[in-house]
């Protein structure tokens, strides 16, 4: 038989130890742990036709890696955990249910695609994760969904007021897709021109999958535009501009930042020399974006920076660092909790080199609304208007 | 009027970049009695070896020709050692095979080249000459003279020459082929040889528009394949008109209705054709002795 003593300190050490690990229980649902990581999500096209864009993800990873390499937010480290979707919806749901059930992710940051995102969101809901992705389109946005990336409404209109207020072309028309990369462009650019009293001399509709625009080019030419607005990645815009050089029509362009690469210049050579972009990042080359190349030299030595996708990733990256750093700060500086993380994107406003005077409301969780126009020069992409 | 002018050329000189498409499946089908799906792979291997001589500073005749070669000698060897000695398992498992084949050359330029679209150089963009609101440019010239000189050289092997003729013989009547000597293995090989040169010459006149991937030639072929069913699968004829049909009516529907009824309207000619004759519209109706 136990002595009373032996007995109470048996009952004494059990208790002790089943208080500990109800402790250390509450820790893990508050998110307060020393020093633990920090998991953030994201899916893209690592492999398949569309693995062009995956730079992305490495300028976003390069970002994370710096964070880390200065210590990370209050001593946690951010994993940023990568997963292939091929950039094709019909995938991105298996990702990110691993992302977030197998990997522990309490973020999405800087998936890549508007469709893949659309494929995920109300699972993303229903788990309470927030989503940061690398889109610009308002149909995502909800509770849980923030963007960082501009809205390509307003890349449309800060280019019809470049064409009116400094080329001085007011024979402006529109070619787009009637889709969420297209249609938001042409109405931010309707809306615009009707501000200014213009009238779009025409608005064209393409394809993007179609394997020949001809048809268009030949709209375009007979509208007599001087000034032709077109949003879409570089392949698609390049297709178009062929097209239009081929039957001997030069306008001046505009396109949206998707576009802006060296591959829309070895593509469409001639057409991409008279092409201004509506472009909201620091360009990769320039002496701002300086912790840009550094980052990508140490930590993705191997990617090409001179196109857009690299530094989008990169900026978005940044603005997530941002909203963990306010939700550590919500934590008590421990590792914040999904639920903290989502807490810390409403109301917050985002001002570093990189994501400009950005601020989410209530009712605004759309991305930053300034961009500048560039142009390419000797083949090399130049600012030739500042930020608005 | 110019409008028209304009979709009317922009949609021949498409037209006739998918009967070149579909003239390379049309000679496979005219002697093996299937369709390859193959050959957008085999065309982009083809212009990725061109644009390799390309980029060594050769000029575009140097590149044209030694994508045309790659293409005879890819198709050569794929016919050879693995689509024509799986012949003996059925046209099924032939086709199979073919679509294996472009996956795997799919998976080798994706892991040499990436996928980043890479410039193609064209036949010439300079003018040649003005008719009305068209500036003809020399890469325009150059596709519908090949477009006609290999349909010519086509129609005149297949209904002339021996080799021709015999290669009709061995899909149409392969047991009296082989009673009057007729060397099918032999012939079908040739045609993987003669298909894979014409992929290369289709995808000369692609590359330069619409950039080089692994995949931009592929998304060509839907077309060339809607062309050669319209057409007739043993016609070679018939991939010329419809070709040059399919390109003319798609622009035109862009232009006069909507962009987004391109790809119905071609459906829809598609299904109205195999309904009303499903050997095309230029095929022969098979014949069987009762």
């Amino acid at each position: 038989m136990m002595s009373t003593h032996v007995r109470r300190v048996a009952i004494a050490s059990i208790a002790s130890v089943a208080l500990a690990f109800s402790l250390s229980a509450c820790a893990g649902a508050s998110g307060s742990s020393d020093n633990a990581e920090i998991v953030v999500g994201a899916t893209g096209p690592v492999t398949g036709p569309n693995a062009a864009i995956n730079v992305l993800l490495e300028g976003a990873a390069a970002r994370f890696d710096e964070l880390n390499a200065a210590g990370g937010i209050n001593g946690h480290k951010v994993k940023f955990v990568v997963k292939d979707d091929q950039y094709n919806p019909a995938q991105t749901p298996q990702q990110v249910s691993q992302l977030v059930e197998d990997e522990g992710a309490n973020m999405i940051c800087a998936l890549v695609g508007t469709g893949p995102y659309a494929a995920v969101n109300d699972y993303l809901g229903s788990k309470g994760i927030l989503g940061v992705p690398a889109s610009g389109s308002a149909k995502l946005l909800n509770d849980h969904t923030y963007e960082i990336l501009a809205p390509y409404g307003p890349l449309g209109a800060r280019l019809v007021g470049y064409a009116v207020d400094t080329l001085k072309q007011t024979k402006i028309a529109i070619a787009y897709s009637a889709d969420d990369v297209g249609q938001p462009f042409r109405d931010g650019a309707v809306d615009e021109l009707t501000r200014l009293g213009i009238t779009p001399v025409a608005e064209i509709k393409f394809d993007a999958t179609a394997t020949d625009f001809s048809a268009q080019a030949a709209q375009l030419k007979q509208s007599g535009a001087d000034f032709v607005l077109i949003n879409h990645v570089p392949t698609v815009v390049a297709q178009v501009q062929n097209a239009a050089t081929k039957i001997g029509y030069t306008p001046n362009w505009g396109a949206g930042f998707p576009a802006a690469s060296s591959q829309l210049v070895d593509l469409a050579p001639e057409a991409a020399a008279k092409t201004y972009f509506a472009y909201p990042f620091l360009l990769a080359d320039s002496s701002e974006a300086s912790a840009f190349q550094n980052a990508m030299k140490t930590y993705s030595p191997n990617t090409d920076t001179s196109g857009v996708y690299p530094i989008e990733g990169y900026t978005m990256a940044d603005g997530c660092v941002e909203v963990l750093r306010k939700a550590v700060d919500l934590a008590g500086g421990g590792s914040p909790s999904k639920e903290q993380i989502l807490q810390a994107a409403a109301g917050l406003t985002i001002n570093t080199d990189y994501v400009k005077d950005l601020t989410w409301t209530t009712d605004d969780h759309s991305g930053q609304k300034t961009s500048q126009i560039v142009a390419v020069k000797n083949g090399q992409f130049v600012s030739v208007d500042g930020f608005k | 009027m110019e409008i028209l002018q304009l979709a009317v050329f922009g949609g021949l000189i498409i037209g006739v970049v998918y009967a070149l498409a579909g003239a390379s499946m049309v000679v496979l089908y005219r002697t093996s009695g299937y369709v390859s799906f193959a050959q957008g792979d085999i065309a982009a291997a083809s212009l990725f070896v061109g644009l390799i001589l390309n980029n060594m500073g050769m000029p575009y005749l140097v590149v044209a020709a030694g994508t045309i070669l790659t293409g005879a000698i890819l198709g050569g060897l794929i016919g050879s050692f693995i689509v024509v000695p799986l012949e003996r398992l059925g046209a099924v498992t032939a086709v199979l095979a073919t679509i294996a084949v472009g996956m795997i050359i799919q998976g080798g330029e994706m892991l040499v080249f990436g996928a980043e679209p890479k410039a193609f150089p064209s036949a010439g963009d300079a003018t040649v000459f003005t008719l009305g609101a068209l500036d003809v440019s020399v890469a325009d010239v150059v596709s519908v003279v090949t477009c006609a000189l290999v349909f010519a050289i086509l129609g005149l092997a297949f209904g002339k020459t021996s080799t021709g003729i015999a290669m009709r013989a061995v899909n149409d009547s392969p047991d009296a082929a082989q009673i009057l000597g007729v060397r099918a293995a032999q012939l079908r090989r040739r045609s993987w040889v003669v298909s894979g040169a014409l992929a290369g010459v289709a995808g000369l006149f692609i590359a330069p528009t619409f950039g080089l991937t692994p995949f931009s030639v592929n998304a060509f072929l839907i077309f060339a394949f809607c062309a050669v069913v319209v057409g007739g699968f043993e016609s070679i004829v018939g991939a010329l008109v419809a070709g040059i049909g399919v390109g003319v009516i798609s622009n035109l529907v862009a232009v006069y209705f909507d962009v987004n009824l391109v790809n119905i309207s071609v459906y829809i000619i598609l299904l109205l054709v195999l309904l009303v004759r499903p050997h095309g519209l230029f095929g022969r109706r098979p014949l069987e002795r009762v």
